[in-house]
């Protein structure tokens, strides 16, 4: 303890409980306190005295206390786009081009810092990824930012990854609210070992199993029948679903053996998954029920398909996973019941081999009939279990067209058949709305949906597509007279929604959407709106104009 | 000067006025946009019926609007500023209006008759207006300091004889003293005093500070009973210390005048009760002295001159009297120098320490010390920020975590030169350069 500690432990009792004694030091300190201590006045006084001597003399001589942790690694040095420059004469060449280089401009690191702290989300991703392109690393002003950035918003850590750089990893690797840069890094595998299917809960599991598949299916799926035996329904379900990706012939001997599983889920996602695979003797032998459903009747000298429901539920139909009894709240007849579970289990492509008609003649005939909701209700799910795969895209494009065409859509279904399209499709179709259908969906909540689609990549089979020039136009323009309009003062979603639209549309429309925007002079509601469009498109310039003067020289230009 | 989107916000007193200046960076909002050599200006439509008028002075920069916004500068102004840097186009080059050149001329006016003024107090001195009454107005003066010095004393005394470990839980017992100190014409001694109660229960060796601090104000209060004994240097510091600084015209007349290149080490601005105070601390390029300038304000953050740290800019100082002169003030308008990037500190740690020695032991009561460091490495622990010495020692850091991951991403690891305020047992680190200024505090980066 210090001699300043020692008085003041003395202090803290207080001299009228015990008197204290001063403290002695050596040199010209100690001659000082023993002249204090030897003076006249009482001992308070004393005790102050020395005391303030204590406190002057040990501020002037403060040396700073030893360090209580070894020194950390310090990280790697990266290069500036001066220093690239330089290195590229020297022998380091390689090297050099090894590491990403950070962005010395000035103003372009100031643009950096304003789109990632202001945003939108697209905004960001678009600067993310401009700079991934061009193997550039952030610059380490904005990397505490851009790290609390990806922590609060999980969608922006996987583009965040490879612009951090060595500095970045190096911060991140600091602070444990950033540690999800550390797991991001690993390969995806060793991420979830095997450590996490032996002893992990079921969601580790089934993200295991769904990653396992990606790379290995014959080995998840070896995995997945060895420990069927211990696993309850819920279970079973849900791993069972993670065999959805990669889904191949070899499976369907696995699924035919589930559906005659105990539980009622694992049946359905038995059957729903056979369902994928048109070559299986599951669809063969649904498609042998729905042709006995078919007939070919004569009527006024043309030959005229109709459907008719079954009339009786065969016993051996329970082995296929059908159900004979309804739910209580279903909305369909009992055979109709039956008709819809039948047809739900086969590709939309068998309906037009067998039947010899587009899908737009179908959806006039299923209309036609009696039958018509089971047929809509089971082509509906088809679809959706469709559109995700390359190989039958096209087809649910097609019947998607045709349903939109049709009057028999839903107007809640529109925006979700719309997304099936290709993507020149869906703007036309869009715009469509925007011209008459203005009053039953709200602008704002028209460009939502539009952003929500485009940004949306497992819809879009295309990940390179980006709006077209001439419909962003259009749409702007409907968006200009939309803000002239006294009631779009209450269309607050047109606030967020057009901003981040501006953020997918082309460099061809920046124009349009720059022109200034009608305003108000006494409204205040859209001026926040407009400076932001303005200001994002203003970004997106900049933005582009920076990333396109540092392509990445490697790359042939 | 240009200054980039940064800086521009940087000016702005508050995050809200940052914000709202932003949704008015519409050239549809402003029906006139001009420019000139010295000053730009515009109209911006507001929600009444006559447009504001804004206006800037490009040196400097100083702001003016007919808003009515009390802020400084307000969201026009910061908005005219971000349109000529994002959108300059837009604005045309025209010879100022009478509304422009008005100003402008009258803010001429105005630094010229300061200049006269400064002049005029050097030359006259300064004249007595009553002999009498003033006397008595002293000796009014002295008879109450007295009396709160021994009151002090009495307070101090008998802290020590209860014992300090009674002081935890008694807020009325300090309100009271620095009352009492702040009655009898001590603001210092109240200061002091309000510092030392935010010390009392907080860590372990809080007995050891409070000791400490209570010892040194023990200490003031015997250099003021001997004050016609001290020499004028000292007599200066003890005046300081206690809340009574000499008066600015006196030292604009007399004090020590240096002029020189002066490189901005740093700045911390502090808020108290509406009462905003800033430090600026710069250094002589060539006379190596070290100035600090004081700046306070009432209600709201605005300050006559603003600096920019990193930069020089060459003017007069007129330092106040002192064992080791530290507050100074402008005796004339500062002038940017453009590139002078040399002059941030780098000095081995021993230099440092030395420099600090120097300075307490020649003015003890001087608060905050400045510190320059050369080579020190910023270092986070179980929470705490710390600086590491190239001895390997540690320095403690009073600082934001959002500003110190801040410095700590700019250094990488590697040393930094770090300029900082120290109170003796924190260091609060105001700038920080790798081979540029890389970090102050509270830039709104983060």
């Amino acid at each position: 303890m210090s001699a300043m500690q020692e008085l003041a432990a003395q202090a803290l009792i207080g001299t009228e409980r015990r008197a204290p004694t001063l403290p002695v030091a050596e040199g010209p300190i100690g001659e000082l306190l023993a002249q204090i201590a030897h003076a006249e006045g009482d001992m308070e006084t004393r005790v102050l005295r020395s005391a303030g001597v204590l406190a002057v003399c040990g501020d002037a001589g403060f040396m700073p206390p030893p360090a209580q942790a070894p020194a950390r690694a310090v990280c790697e040095m990266e290069t500036t786009e001066e220093a690239t420059e330089e290195a590229t004469e020297g022998p380091e060449q390689k090297t050099v081009q090894e590491t990403q280089r950070m962005p010395a401009d000035r103003n372009f690191v100031s643009l950096l810092q304003q789109v990632l702290k202001d945003g939108p989300d697209s905004l960001r991703l678009e600067a993310l990824r401009g700079l991934a392109a061009t193997r550039s690393a952030l610059p380490a002003r904005l990397l505490p930012m851009a790290l609390q950035l990806a922590r609060q918003t999980s969608s922006l850590r996987a583009d965040l990854l490879p612009v951090l750089g060595a500095r970045g990893r190096w911060l991140a690797g600091l602070n444990a609210d950033w540690d999800f840069v550390a797991t991001g890094n690993l390969s995806l595998i060793d991420q979830g070992s095997s450590d996490s299917w032996e002893h992990g809960n079921t969601e580790q599991r089934q993200r295991y199993l769904g990653l396992l598949r990606a790379s290995d299916p014959a080995r998840a799926r070896t995995l997945f029948v060895e420990a069927l035996p211990e696993l309850d329904a819920r279970e079973r379900a849900a791993l069972l679903q993670q065999l959805a990706t990669a889904l191949g012939a070899e499976d369907e001997a696995l699924l035919e053996s589930l559906l005659q599983d105990r539980s009622k889920e694992v049946r359905q996602v038995a059957a729903d998954l056979l369902s994928r695979l048109p070559a299986s003797r599951y669809v063969e032998r649904m498609s042998a029920r729905m042709a006995d459903c078919l007939r070919t009747e004569r009527k006024l000298l043309r030959r005229v398909l109709t459907i008719e429901a079954p009339e009786t539920f065969p016993a051996d139909w329970k082995q296929d996973a059908l159900e004979e009894p309804r739910a209580k709240s279903e909305p369909l007849g009992e055979r109709a019941w039956w008709l819809y579970q039948i047809a739900r289990g086969l590709p939309l492509a068998w309906w037009s081999t067998q039947t010899d008609m587009q899908p737009a003649e179908l959806f006039g005939w299923a209309s036609a009939s009696d039958w018509g909701p089971s047929l809509l209700r089971a082509w509906r799910e088809a679809m959706i279990r469709e559109a995700g795969h390359a190989a039958t895209a096209g087809v649910t494009a097609s019947w998607a067209a045709a349903q939109l065409e049709h009057k028999s859509v839903q107007p809640q279904d529109v925006f979700d058949l719309i997304d099936y399209l290709p993507l020149r499709q869906r703007e036309a179709h869009w715009l469509r709305i925007l011209e008459h259908a203005a009053r039953s969906v709200g602008t704002g909540d028209l460009f939502a949906r539009i952003v929500r689609s485009v940004n949306d990549k497992r819809i879009d089979m295309d990940p390179a597509a980006t709006l077209s020039a001439d419909f962003c136009r259009q749409a702007l323009q409907r968006a200009r007279t939309h803000f002239a309009q006294n009631n779009s003062l209450y269309d607050y979603t047109l606030r967020k929604s057009l901003v981040d639209f501006v953020c997918l549309i082309p460099a061809g429309a920046f124009d349009e959407a720059a022109t200034p925007w009608p305003l108000d002079p006494q409204s205040q509601f859209f001026n926040e709106t407009a400076a932001r469009v303005l200001l994002v498109i203003e970004q997106r310039k900049a933005l582009h104009q920076y990333l396109h003067q540092h392509i990445d020289p490697r790359k042939p230009s | 000067m240009q200054l980039s989107v940064d800086e521009i916000l940087q000016l702005s007193p508050d995050e809200a006025s940052a914000k709202a200046a932003k949704g008015l960076v519409t050239p549809a909002k402003w029906p006139t946009l001009a420019f000139s050599d010295t000053a730009m200006w515009g109209e911006c439509q507001g929600s009444g019926a006559k447009p504001y008028q804004v206006q800037v002075d490009k040196s400097g920069p100083a702001f003016r609007c007919s808003c009515p916004s009390r802020k400084f500068p307000c969201k026009h102004g910061l908005a005219l500023l971000l349109l000529y840097a994002q959108h300059a186009p837009k604005f045309s080059a025209a010879s100022a209006p009478e509304w422009v050149s008005d100003w402008l001329a009258s803010r001429q006016q105005r630094a010229e008759k300061q200049e006269q003024k400064k002049n005029e107090a050097a030359e006259k001195p300064a004249a007595v207006a009553d002999p009498e009454a003033s006397a008595k107005r002293e000796a009014v003066r002295v008879q109450r300091m007295a009396g709160g010095i021994d009151e002090l004393e009495r307070w101090l005394a008998d802290r020590v004889r209860q014992g300090l470990a009674q002081l935890p839980g008694q807020a009325s017992l300090w309100r009271e003293i620095a009352a009492r100190m702040v009655d009898a014409q001590l603001p210092g001694l109240a200061f002091r005093l309000r510092q030392v109660e935010s010390l009392v229960g907080q860590g372990d060796d809080w007995p050891a500070r409070v000791l400490a601090r209570f010892g040194q104000m023990r200490l003031l209060i015997d250099a003021a009973r001997r004050a016609h004994e001290l020499p004028a240097a000292v007599l200066a510091d003890l005046h300081t210390a206690l809340g009574h600084a000499t008066e600015k015209d006196a030292v604009l007349g007399t004090g020590e005048q240096v002029k020189d290149r002066w490189f901005v080490l740093g700045q911390s601005t502090d808020e108290e009760e509406r009462l905003w105070v800033r430090r600026v601390w710069v250094q002589g390029h060539e006379s190596g002295r070290l100035g600090l300038l004081l700046d306070y304000a009432h209600g709201t953050r605005r300050f006559e001159q603003a600096f920019v740290s990193g930069s020089s800019f060459a003017a007069t100082l007129a330092f106040y009297p002192g064992a080791a002169p530290r507050r100074a003030l402008l005796v004339d308008t500062p002038v940017l120098v453009p590139d002078a990037a040399e002059g941030a500190p780098r000095k081995a740690i021993s230099f440092t320490l030395g420099e600090l020695a120097a300075s307490v032991s020649a003015s003890p009561w001087q608060w905050p010390q400045a510190m320059s460091l050369g080579q020190v490495v910023p270092v986070i622990e179980g929470g705490q920020w710390y600086l590491r010495t190239e001895e390997e020692g540690w320095l403690r850091l009073r600082a934001q975590d959002d500003d110190a991951w801040q410095m700590l991403a700019e250094s990488g690891g590697r040393p930094v030169c770090v300029f900082g305020e120290w109170d003796g047992a924190c260091l609060r680190p105001l700038s920080c350069w790798t081979s540029v200024l890389v970090w102050t505090e509270g830039a709104f980066a983060a």
